[in-house]
């Protein structure tokens, strides 16, 4: 007989909902401490096909970035210079060191591994292309050292990520070749965080019968998983097993117990099929983030902005639609082959998700914590997984990084790597969310970047 | 007998497919000359190894979307079309869709739709037990005989108590009324890996003798159910498994026929067919409408059902059930949209048959759906269209493009899309690959991007003609009007197709212990004139599909 047992969460019925306000419940786990001892949560969004460089870097040399202006796409940025550090030049070596690697689209799935990719034994290439990824990603890898430190371990979303899962479509990865599915809906991201609390009675009793039942189903499931697992041949545990992490992983989600303390975001209308409500898509998924960071539902969160190649996604909101001029419509894709006159409509594209980020670092800077705000234990990166957009290079590459990572991140700076591998950032990601960055990725491609530290 | 479990390199270098078409990338990993797929279309690489008493591993396989939701719905016995979404599928390595990794957003779409399963099975009570639930035997039958059909296998007696507490314990925690306490168990079984994975054991680790595992009566009857109805086995299937008659390639070729009749195995003659060629995004394509401007949603949806129909008028209807006539048809399956399209009079019932003019059409390949999912918005993609064709019909696979593609120069105003594709075959490091895609795919440039028919593109008449390399002759061709005949008569589509069912129908890529097994299918296949209804019954009835060796670190008797 196996027993219905509620563990975790009698632990922190025990804590009584008004511990939830005070973030850190548990310090025993590896995790960072920030100002006033509030957690640091890390944010990752990934864009796609590059950009161009006169119009994104700052000019000149390494060296202090509050004094400098920033070129048209990255003007957005200007008011928030002494809390970003624009990292140039990054090249992406776990992928272009692997010989046959392939153009730009290719090394999606490659981005926040820091290992070659998972090359896929393939018969059939409309099945993919040669890499899948081939370790966890940073995010994973993190929130796998932070342990259960909050109902959440990593929030992965994004906005019209296609739903078939291929190398251009995913970019987490908790081990070789197992991809985390981003959630596209913000309803489904809020439901995850939120556990389908209702906003206007946060303490509907209906909610905890509900969870209740949810947490006893998933326990029995667990278990059948565990025994089914135990019996078959390598390959196939394998894959029943990361299918129990999962359960397990749902089963702590669907808990209610300090959500009383949280704050519940309101979504606004869109209709997730349709392109032209990605703006609100967007902002919507990151009022979920926000809040789920907030009252410390989780530490990790991430936004897949498209996928791998970008394509069918027009910004028509910024007047950019029409058929393409290479391709067959306008979208994404289509802008970074085709520039426009003087690189206009890729000014355009870029300058308008650089507003998105400035949007952003001002949203997390409004929220109190300590003597400071959330921005400063938090750091928000701004990736991209090529440099140069029209040759889809796996160099050239600009990362931002935003926000103080809890006093780790040295900002206000422009650091150009000269082709410094896309691992020092990741390793620097581990090192301010207080984890043991020597245990991911490739270890040939060296430490932490030196620089980033504060 | 013996069997061998094939080495890491082997398994990878028969995966891999074969040699690399242009120079400079050894498209097999690590340089391993090992065995490629055993057909391989034109590069036949027998094993050099004595296959004929081996058998290959069996991966256990999780249901895919359409196979859970056909399952959850014949279970029901009703309608069922939950709102929540259903878990990811990933493309295998063998080319068709399987059940993905269940990551946690998977297993929370499960969870959802498992608790409109159980809100289906709570509001159904009455229809699934004829006692009353909050009498304990009632929900102990209920474990008993739906969970027979759920599990497709009698429960074990450790399990059914389990199942019993969960009842008892949700009942009072979460405060379920006995209807809601069925639906629980319910909820609880189809998320149970008992019902997602396909493995059919009961308490006992599977027997090996001499390496080789006799697969178990019900999950002889899963395989059987899940290749030919993708869902559960019935009451038939299940009696078939209990009184131990699926055994013999005559009791499973008996079955075999009377499942085909039934009109669930249009649920795999669509998907088969749909996946084969890729055509399942065709409903929800968008074409630039300033150019088509009748490129509906209803006319992309019109496109898939007609490759539906037709293909179950082929295989189930009053057609020829060949591999010819889906390629070499000359009518179609139509409604008034798509007789607009072909321009000729809409059949009196949507989706009769209709017949088209021979010297534009003939077969799948010249059906908009094929024409149109492989086609730009508004311009076709001839190389879209060839590599397609040239690993699903001729199992001639292509290595990714090379590391750096230099950009084309923007096409000069008014040349044709043909004139702007053959630039590719100008570049050494791309030639490779297009001197075999290209002349497949301008074969159908007669066909624009959502597969009307053109005698001219941008006031240049259209060039359709090329040459093609196969089964070590060359042909020479017009068009694909000319050149569907070809096809349909070439040993290497004929094996291709058969490799494709037979990867579809096991779950994987043909391994070199197979070898025995595909070519008494492909026997039967070549003795029925190429009847793709007798290629499943051979499948069926070969021992690939009930004997298997033990999966590496696999538990066995």
């Amino acid at each position: 007989m196996r027993r219905n047992r509620p563990s975790r969460r009698q632990f922190l019925q025990g804590l009584g909902s008004a511990a939830a306000l005070v973030p850190l419940l548990d310090q025993t786990e590896a995790s960072a401490n920030g100002d006033d001892g509030y957690p640091v949560r890390l944010l990752i969004l990934l864009q796609t096909n590059g950009v161009i460089r006169q119009h994104f870097y700052p000019s000149g040399d390494s060296g202090d970035l509050t004094q400098r202006s920033l070129p048209a796409m990255t003007e957005p940025l200007m008011p928030w210079r002494d809390k970003i550090a624009f990292v140039g030049d990054l090249e992406m070596k776990n992928f272009t060191d692997f010989p046959g690697h392939g153009a730009g689209h290719e090394n999606y799935s490659c981005t926040f591994t820091g290992v070659p990719g998972y090359e896929i034994p393939n018969p059939e290439p409309t099945a993919g292309g040669r890499f899948t990824g081939g370790g966890p990603s940073v995010d994973q890898y993190i929130a796998e050292q932070l342990g259960d430190v909050t109902p959440i371990r990593t929030l992965n979303l994004g906005v019209r990520v296609e739903e078939k899962a291929w190398y251009q479509s995913r970019c987490f990865y908790t081990g070789p070749n197992q991809w985390v599915t981003p959630q596209n809906d913000p309803r489904q991201a809020f439901e995850t965080v939120f556990a389908g609390v209702n906003p206007d009675d946060v303490n509907d009793p209906s909610i905890a019968l509900r969870a209740a039942r949810r947490q006893s189903i998933l326990d029995h499931v667990g278990h059948d998983l565990e025994a089914f697992a135990s019996r078959l041949g390598r390959d196939d545990r394998d894959k029943v097993l990361a299918h129990l992490q999962s359960v397990q992983e749902l089963e702590r989600q669907v808990g209610v117990d300090n959500l009383s303390a949280c704050s519940i975001p309101m979504l606004g209308d869109h209709d997730i099929e349709q392109n032209d409500d990605y703006p609100q898509i967007l902002e919507a998924q990151l009022d979920v983030i926000e809040h789920a960071f907030k009252c410390d539902r989780t530490r990790v969160a991430t936004v897949q902005l498209t996928n791998g190649n970008g394509l069918g996604t027009v910004f028509s909101w910024v007047g950019l639609s029409g058929p393409g001029q290479e391709f067959g419509v306008r979208d994404n894709h289509d802008v970074a082959h085709r520039p426009g006159d003087g690189d206009q409509d890729k000014i355009t594209l870029e300058r308008w998700y650089m507003e998105q980020l400035a949007s952003i670092i001002a949203r997390f800077d409004a929220i109190p914590e300590g003597s400071g705000t959330m921005l400063d234990n938090t750091i928000i990166v701004w990736a991209n997984h090529m440099g140069n957009g029209g040759a889809h290079t796996s160099h050239e590459i600009p990362w931002i990084l935003a926000g103080g990572g809890g006093g780790y991140l040295r900002t206000g700076q422009y650091l150009a790597t000269g082709g410094a591998p896309t691992n020092g950032v990741l390793k620097a990601l581990c090192e301010a969310m207080g984890v043991d960055p020597d245990g991911f990725g490739d270890p040939a491609y060296g430490g932490a970047l030196s620089g980033l530290r504060a | 007998m013996k069997f061998r479990i094939p080495k890491l390199a082997t398994l990878l270098s028969a995966l891999a497919g074969l040699g690399g078409c242009y120079q400079g990338l050894n498209a097999t990993p690590g340089g391993e000359q090992g065995a490629g797929p055993a057909d391989g279309g034109d590069n036949e690489s027998p094993d050099p190894v004595s296959s004929e008493d081996e058998v290959a591993p069996l991966p256990v396989r999780r249901l895919t979307r359409s196979e859970l939701l056909f399952s959850l719905r014949d279970l029901l016995g009703a309608p069922f079309e939950p709102e929540a979404t259903l878990p990811t599928d990933a493309q295998g390595l063998h080319g068709f869709e399987e059940g993905g990794l269940i990551a946690t957003v998977d297993a929370r779409n499960l969870m959802n739709v498992a608790e409109e399963f159980g809100e289906a099975v709570t509001t159904s009570t009455g229809q699934l037990v004829a006692c009353d639930p909050s009498a304990a035997a009632c929900v102990e039958s209920f474990i008993e005989t739906f969970g027979r059909r759920v599990y497709r296998r009698h429960l074990e007696p450790d399990e059914r108590a389990e199942l019993l507490a969960l009842y008892e314990y949700t009942r009072t925690a979460a405060e379920l009324s006995p209807e809601q306490g069925l639906g629980a168990i319910a909820e609880a079984m189809v998320q149970s890996p008992h019902f997602l994975y396909r493995r059919e054991l009961g308490a006992q680790a599977p027997q090996a003798v001499d390496g080789v595992i006799v697969l178990a009566p019900d999950e002889v009857a899963s395989r059987l159910s899940y290749l030919l109805w993708s869902s559960i086995p019935d009451d038939e299937l299940f009696a078939a498994a209990d009184a131990e008659q699926l055994q013999t390639a005559e009791q499973l070729e008996a079955q075999a026929r009377r499942m085909l009749d039934d009109p669930r195995a249009d649920r795999v003659f669509d998907d088969f067919h749909l996946q084969w060629l890729d055509l399942r995004g065709t409903s929800t394509q968008i074409k630039d409408t300033n150019v088509f401007p009748q490129a509906t949603p209803e006319l992309m949806a019109s496109m898939e059902e007609e490759t539906r129909r037709f293909v179950r008028w082929v295989l189930r209807g009053d057609g020829e059930g060949t591999l010819g006539q889906l390629l070499t048809a000359s009518f179609s399956v139509i409604d008034d949209r798509l007789a607009a399209l072909y321009g000729v009079e809409a059949p009196v019932v949507p989706f009769s048959p209709v017949e088209l003019d021979p010297s534009q059409r003939i077969g799948l390949l010249t059906q908009p759906a094929f024409l149109a999912s492989h086609a730009g918005t508004a311009l076709t993609n001839p190389a879209a269209r060839g590599k397609l064709l040239s690993e699903r019909l001729l199992c001639r696979a292509l290595p990714p493009p090379p590391d750096d593609v230099p950009e084309l120069e923007p096409p000069a105003p008014g040349s044709t899309t043909r004139e702007q594709f053959e630039e590719h075959s100008k570049n050494p490091a791309c030639r490779g690959c297009h001197e075999t895609i290209d002349p497949l795919g301008f074969s159908l440039e007669h066909y624009d991007a959502i597969g009307g028919f053109r005698e001219q593109e941008f006031g240049e008449p259209v060039d359709a003609s090329g040459t093609l390399t196969l089964d070590d002759s060359t042909l020479t061709f017009s068009s694909m009007v000319e050149l569907a005949p070809r096809l349909a008569t070439s040993p290497t589509v004929q094996r291709c197709v058969a490799t494709q069912w037979f990867r579809y129908a096991i779950g994987r890529a043909e391994l070199p212990a197979d070898e025995g097994s595909r070519e008494a299918i492909f026997a039967a296949f070549e003795d029925s004139d190429f009847d793709i209804r007798e290629l499943m019954v051979a499948i069926v009835s070969s021992p690939t599909f009930r004997e298997r060796a033990p999966n590496p670190g696999e538990e066995i008797r």
